[in-house]
């Protein structure tokens, strides 16, 4: 199968968009809204399905990554540097596998990207775009920083999305499950805290 | 609006660097690759079982996975044999090269940009540090394409990508050696000693926050809850230089370098090296890639970055469920064996125009 044969397969539902308003750029303008909202609801239910399928392998590295590093700020509260060190060190081992595990996992939400922008080479290779102070550009280059403005409205209204709203507060419970990672204010906080105690 | 801007300004343009490279070559035969006359016909099917195993490795193993997806288009799609097919003068041979490249970085560095992204946002960030590594990325990830695209022949790019596979290969093999184990060792039974005894210690914060105790060009000495640490401004800069710079050139994320980079050399805490190597990966991908892309006018063959990202799913939702029947140390050894395989094939053929290891 080549690249060809998957934009000819995809052609049908991504061009219909681009047809509706019977007007050049107002097509374009609404076409790249459509892919752009297609990449994005199909990336996050993608991303949601992967990380449900491990949901517990993300929890344990988050657990092993917080529990290290507030045991080191722990330590850090009572001037033991070595045992900082100590569990600084396991806290960065733990981050190190939590980045990589997360990257493919962003992976998920981001596969209709490149297809999106080899369709839109497929059907406008005969049309280049000349940007002022820019240059000559490529489609990609309307369709990148719309689809990151997308992404970022996404973000945004997650929150008041039925289905997304859901899967954003399954996926925190599971990470926090394994407690919250402490920050340095809140050692310093807790002194406060504690000072406060004292006085009273 | 954005999108509606863009088109309003949009007008024609003329052909591109690789038009130029194909009509200088004059390949024949039926379009294949960046739909070049003669060009190899990759299959995304082949493109998306290579990837499972690209994922496979990031979900178990971790820094990898940017070096197998190398080892893919290099490789087994046969764009490196096929870029060498033409003098390393020839401009095609430079932009399928630069192609390789920028596919590589596409496919790993925007997936850990994102990654990086989310923990910047969690507003973890030290920011003289982190500005200090985005300066540094930046000049590094502008600097490297604009020197070098257009100009990396594929032999050469072999070479320098051998050799870092193989030093990654030695660093894999440190961590199995029983000096590497016994590091984490030590650092477990610290840890849980501190942990055992955590109840009894009581916590002073009189010396509570950050306080300089000296600040020169190479030096700065601090106390942190009374603590005293001390780290060189200089390093940060010149680290996040040459990790954006290294990255950039063979066409990697940088991640991985930066991970180990603040941690063991600038020695950060965990809590701050999550969202500071955000913004230096971060910074420094937008940057190599647009540079490579909008600047150098590189093609990349988007269907097969697609397949690839199926792929590498697919295989890092296998990794968790098969990583508990095959202990971290052997994992970490089959890779030293497959390191320093792919490291002296590329090298040697790199370098001296023959491969030292089969198939020769």
């Amino acid at each position: 199968m080549t690249g060809t044969e998957v934009y000819s397969f995809l052609d049908p539902f991504l061009i219909w968009m681009f047809r509706i308003p019977g007007q050049a750029w107002l097509g374009f303008a609404l076409g790249i809204t459509w892919i752009c909202l297609l990449a994005t609801v199909i990336g996050e239910l993608s991303m949601a399905a992967a990380y449900f399928f491990n949901k517990r392998h993300f929890a344990n590295h988050s657990a092993d990554m917080v529990q290290n590093h507030n045991l080191s700020v722990q330590a850090l509260g009572c001037k033991n540097k070595e045992a900082w060190k100590a569990c600084n060190h396991l806290a960065n081992d733990a981050f190190g596998k939590n980045f990589f595990s997360h990257i493919a996992l962003f992976a998920s939400s981001l596969w209709p990207v490149p297809f999106a922008i080899g369709w839109l080479y497929y059907r406008f290779a005969g049309v280049d775009f000349s940007v002022p102070y820019v240059g000559e550009v490529g489609p990609s280059f309307i369709f990148i920083p719309a689809y990151i403005l997308f992404r970022y409205l996404f973000g945004k209204l997650k929150p008041w999305l039925p289905v997304f709203r859901t899967i954003k507060r399954k996926i925190t419970e599971n990470e926090n499950a394994g407690g919250t990672m402490l920050s340095y204010a809140d050692l310093m906080q807790g002194s406060e805290k504690k000072e406060a105690e004292q006085a009273g | 609006m954005l999108a509606a801007l863009v088109c309003l300004m949009a007008t024609p343009a003329l052909a591109d660097r690789l038009a130029e490279a194909i009509a200088e070559a004059k390949p024949a035969g039926e379009p294949g690759y960046l739909q070049i006359p003669g060009a190899p016909q990759l299959n995304v099917i082949i493109g998306l079982v290579w990837a499972v195993w690209v994922g496979w490795i990031f979900s178990t193993v971790g820094a990898f996975g940017g070096i197998m997806a190398g080892v893919g288009h290099i490789t087994i799609y046969g764009l490196g044999d096929y870029a060498k097919s033409f003098k390393k003068t020839m401009k095609l041979n430079k932009v399928v090269t630069d192609s390789i490249r920028v596919s590589n970085q596409w496919l790993v560095g925007c997936s850990a940009a994102l990654s990086s992204f989310n923990y910047f946002k969690a507003g973890r960030l030290v920011a003289p540090l982190g500005i200090a590594l985005a300066i540094g990325s930046v000049g590094g990830s502008w600097l490297i394409p604009i020197l070098t695209a257009g100009k990396i022949s594929l032999k050469a790019y072999l070479g320098y990508f051998g050799l870092f596979v193989l030093f990654l290969g030695c660093y894999l093999f440190y961590e199995t050696t029983p000096a590497g184990q016994n590091k984490k060792k030590a650092a477990k039974e610290a840890a849980k000693a501190f942990q055992d005894s955590v109840k009894n210690e009581t916590a002073d914060t009189s010396d509570q926050g950050v306080k300089v105790v000296t600040f020169t060009l190479t030096k700065c000495v601090f106390t942190f809850f009374g603590v005293e640490f001390s780290f060189n401004p200089i390093i940060p800069l010149v680290g996040g230089f040459f990790i954006a710079a290294l990255a950039s050139f063979l066409g990697v994320g940088g991640g991985f370098l930066l991970v180990p980079f603040l941690t063991s050399v600038a020695g950060l805490p965990m809590y701050l090296v999550a969202g500071t190597s955000a913004l230096a990966v971060f910074v420094g991908m937008i940057n190599s890639i647009a540079s490579y892309m909008l600047l150098k006018q590189t093609p990349v063959e988007w269907s097969l970055i697609g397949a690839e990202l199926v792929g590498i799913v697919i295989g890092s939702m296998i990794g968790p469920r098969t990583s508990k029947y095959i202990p971290d140390i052997w994992l970490k050894r089959l890779f030293v064996v497959l390191a320093v395989y792919v490291g002296l094939r590329y090298c040697s053929k790199g370098f001296l125009g023959y491969s030292i290891v089969p198939p020769f």
